[in-house]
Formats: C-alpha cells, structure tokens, sequence
C-alpha cells in the first residue's frame, strides 16, 4: 500500500475513533430512559409490570386517580391540576395519583401483543386496589383518559366515587364512527405527514426507542381542530401502546369497542368538563356523550383548547372542586 | 446532432416542469435500461415517502475487452425534494451503478447499487444520514416496453442528528446531539414496468415497504410515474 493511501485511511480510522457515536436505539439518547434503565424514577411494580408513578397529599385521604391522554400520551400533561390555585390544591384533601400507564411515558415498554382493553382494564383495577383498598376511588381522566376512566366505571361501579371526564374521546364505536374524518388532519400535501413519512428516510421504527422519538412527529400539528397551539409536554410518547391499544378496539377496520354497555348501573354524578374550542370533542360533542351516563353535569371552559387542563389549570380545578364538594 | 440534443434537453427540462406542477414528484430508480451510448434524464413523480419530486441522470458505458462488449454499466445520479410544502431541507441525493449480471435469453437480472446522503428538517430535530440501497431487477428488457420485479434494502448507516429547541424546551433537554449508528432501513418489493415512445420512456413502479425488521411503515407503499428521456 502506498503511503499516502495508508495516511488516509489512518486519518479516516482515527475520526471515526475520535467521534462520539451513539446508539439511537439506547434510551436516554434521543429518548429519556424509562424504569426499566433508570432505577431513580418513582415506580411501583404492579400487574405484571412496573408503572412510572408518582403521589402526592396524605394517603389515608380519598385517593384520585388522574388517567392522562393518548393512549400513549404521559402523566406530564395531567401534572399542573395537582398544582395550587386560589389558595387550594387537590392534595389538601386527597391522596392524587399521577401514573404513565402501560407501556408509555416512562413506564415499562412492551410488545404489541401484550395490549388489550381487558389487560388496561386489570391495569386499573390493581392500581384502585393498591392504592385504595376496599375503598372507592376519585377518577379524573383527560381525553383518552376520560374513555379510560369510562371502561373502568362500565365494568367496575363500585369501586369509583365520581368521575372527572375533560373532554372524553369516543365512548363507543358508533360516536368513534361520527367523527373519525374530524379526528386527523390527513391532507397528503400536510407538511406533518410528509415530515413523518420522509423521515423513513433517516430514521425508521425498528424499537421502542425510535418508535417513541418518531411518534412525536405529529404531536403538534396532527389534530388542528383541536386547537392545541402549544400542546402539554410528555415524557416519552408509547408509540407501541398508542397503536396496540387503538387497534384493540378496531376490528376489519371499524371501531367495535363500547365502553357504555353497563353505564346504566353508574347513578352517581360525573362531570364531564369541555373545551369551548375544539371543533371535534368539543361541548357539543360532550353534550351527546353525557347521555350514555344516568347522572352527569357538562362544563365548558372558555376560550379553552381540547388540553384545557393544561392551558386553563386554574378553572379546570376549580371546576373539579365544585364537582367534588358535592359528591363527597 | 448538437441542435438535436439541445431540443433532447428543452423537452426532458418542460417535462420535469409539467410533473412538478401536476404534484410532487417521487424517489427512485425509474430508467429501465440503457445500452452503452445512450444517456437519459429521469423525472419521476409520486408517493413514496411522502410526495417528492426527483430528477435524474444516467449514461450507458461499455465494460469490455478490445472490441468485446461484455457488460454495460449504468451510472447514475438522482437529486430528490420532498415538495408538499416546498422545503428545501428534506432532500436526497445519490450516486450509484447498475449492471446486468445474469442475461439468459428473454430473461435478465441485474443489480443496483448506490450511496448517498439524504436530509430532513421537522418538528423535532434536523438530520442528515449517509446512506446505502441494494436493489435486485429482475425480468424483460425489450425494444418497446420493460417489466421488472424489483426488491431492495436501503439503510442509513450514520446520521448527524440535532435536536430542536421545541423538543429539548418541551420534551427531553438532555437529549443527545451527534453522529448516531444505523438509525433506520427499509426494504421494499414490488414492480415496475414502461413503454417508449420515440426518445421517451414512460415508466410506473409500485410496491410496498417496511422497515428492515419489518416493522410497519406510515406509508406501506410506494406508486410512482415518470418519464426518460433518452439522447
């Protein structure tokens, strides 16, 4: 080999030696790490799995559970409502629970196959009685959450003293049906869409590290008529849980899931809590859904976008406050 | 002859003109084959990862020994834009080679090799990866028309990753900047076929992609339409 071919490719080794490369596929790179890498994240091990997790008053108090967005959202967009406002916060009187649930936010991730709504289900149920026992829970639930906290009422009544529903998504497959074309914004000349697809080449879904990192691409501009300029931050999307779960209540292509089948057994008071903005889910969307429940008051939030626990935190505790002097 | 390539030129620019403005246009590999002599200008359009337009060059040129032609290796090159919205940050550039390795009578395959570099620029992050693609063609290669199967693997091998401020304000502030290892591949099968008329070559490709451990892709296949035109 000639010598300056020999200085080349000793220059070139010793670059590539000197540069830092690293592993997309290792959480912490271009995703946080979950429980599972970083033993330092408030956990509890539950149900087969381990849930990132965190409490907040005294819990000897009525325990609220929060059921954030998605599904595959995380509890950091639910996090300003444990917050104090007009000198009151929900933890002076209750015990506040803020969880990712399975397979996202910081929790443990997991296969497809492992999502089902009888598995989310149980989830829930062994957190009320971890949490809680013999003892019915407060459930406040945000969007998918809302339709989270509903599955839960439908199949457990008595385990859950009121429900909070801000602005839930679909409660059956016939309401999911009505309003599937307003849900995304799937024009094919969107730049969002053609960012997401692009990115194919740069960047592909092999593992839950990318699929996560790649599933933030349509955060912010996905759902415009939702409203939500400046959407809730997240720890780490579930790119795996968002899609399994969906998928678990879609069959041939339509959604066959119905989470309102025994709501008629449910004759306590629920709130259902509305953004005055959102063109899709909005109040008079919750105006149809309250009718799947015996008892349920509506309030709308003005001038507030579908996260309104997130841009309005003040009047939206406020709300829950009012709601809960009554049915406690 | 010098008119005449002139005019060659004029007709393959209107054309890459008229494609833009009737979409976008797409990625990908769409000549058929050229013998050795033969050049042509490529402008395709379609889906396939997302609507881009691209523009191409390739040029037969005879391998041989004195006056024996035993192969014609076809180098070319391709500049892509991803156009829904004009964005001059998602891009792809490669240079690459195909040749025939195996010709039995009607029956030909022949294999494409090509590196690149392609860019995006997002919500999250920009990035530019260094790229590899493999393709294998097989089927017909006739004076009128061409019809080939066709599976490939591309790979980004290393990519310069940079968050954006959104991301790092709103989601994750430690998230690492740098060269990352094997970010992503993508295999894809599927067809591709074409007819020519006088100097131009019309061609349509369609098929599906997954990831390289087939994982599910937001756009699971690609259809495209383009046009060569040979001089």
């Amino acid at each position: 080999m000639r010598p300056i071919q020999t200085a080349a490719l000793l220059m070139m080794a010793a670059g590539l030696g000197a540069c830092d490369v690293h592993d997309p596929s290792e959480a912490g790179n271009l995703v946080p790490k979950t429980v599972d890498e970083d033993p330092t994240i408030p956990s509890i091990a539950l149900a087969g799995t381990v849930f990132h997790y965190e409490t907040f008053g005294d819990p000897t108090r009525p325990a609220i559970i929060f059921l954030h967005g998605g599904p595959g959202r995380d509890s950091r967009d639910m996090l300003l409502l444990k917050d104090r406002y007009d000198g009151y916060a929900l933890a002076d009187d209750h015990f506040v629970v803020n969880w990712d649930q399975r397979g996202t936010g910081l929790s443990r991730r997991h296969d497809c196959d492992v999502f089902s709504l009888d598995r989310i289900d149980a989830d829930l149920d062994e957190l009320v009685d971890r949490v809680s026992p013999g003892r019915p829970v407060i459930l406040i639930g945000h969007s998918w959450g809302a339709m989270y906290a509903t599955l839960y009422i439908n199949h457990h009544p008595e385990k859950v003293a009121g429900a909070v529903l801000m602005e839930p998504g679909p409660l059956n497959g016939a309401m999911f049906e009505s309003i599937k074309g307003d849900l995304y914004d799937m024009d094919v000349f969107s730049e969002w869409l053609n960012d997401d697809v692009w990115e194919g080449q740069l960047l592909t879904p092999d593992d839950h590290a990318r699929a996560d990192y790649h599933r933030l691409l349509g955060m912010r501009d996905a759902q415009p008529k939702f409203h939500d300029v400046n959407p809730a931050p997240v720890w780490r999307l579930g790119a795996v849980a968002s899609k399994c779960v969906m998928n678990s209540g879609i069959k041939d292509g339509k959604a066959v899931y119905d989470f309102t089948d025994h709501l008629a057994a449910y004759t306590t008071r629920v709130l259902f809590i509305a953004s005055s903005e959102n063109e899709v889910t909005g109040t008079a969307f919750q105006q149809r859904q309250r009718q799947f429940y015996p008892s349920a008051d509506l309030v709308t939030i003005p001038d507030s976008p579908h996260e309104m626990q997130w841009s309005h935190p003040a009047e939206t505790v406020a709300a829950i406050r009012s709601y809960l002097t009554e049915v406690e | 002859m010098i008119a005449r390539r002139m005019m060659s030129l004029v007709w393959a620019v209107a054309l890459f003109v008229a494609l833009l403005a009737l979409c976008g246009t797409a990625r990908a590999q769409s000549f058929s084959r050229l013998e050795a002599g033969e050049q042509t200008v490529s402008a395709e359009t379609g889906l396939q990862s997302g609507i881009v337009t691209s523009l191409g060059y390739a040029r037969g040129l005879r391998l041989g020994v004195g006056d024996r032609t035993l192969r014609t290796l076809i180098p070319f090159a391709q500049a892509s834009l991803a156009v829904a919205k004009p964005d001059l940050h998602d891009y792809a550039f490669r240079v690459g080679s195909q040749i025939s390795v195996v010709s039995i009578g009607w029956f030909d395959l022949s294999t494409q090799v090509a590196f690149g570099v392609a860019g995006t620029e997002n919500g999250i992050y920009s990035g530019t990866a260094l790229r590899t693609e493999l393709a294998l063609l097989a089927g017909h290669y006739g004076r009128r028309w061409f019809a080939v199967a066709e599976a490939g693997w591309a790979r980004a091998w290393l990519t310069y990753i940079e968050n954006g401020d959104w991301y790092r304000t709103n989601i994750y502030p430690d998230a690492r900047d740098g060269w990352y290892s094997g970010t992503g591949g993508i295999l894809h099968g599927g067809a591709k076929g074409g007819v020519t008329v006088g100097t131009v070559e019309f061609v349509l490709r369609a098929g599906v992609n997954k990831t390289e451990t087939l994982q599910a892709l937001d756009l699971p296949f690609y259809a495209t339409v383009g046009a060569n035109l040979r001089f």
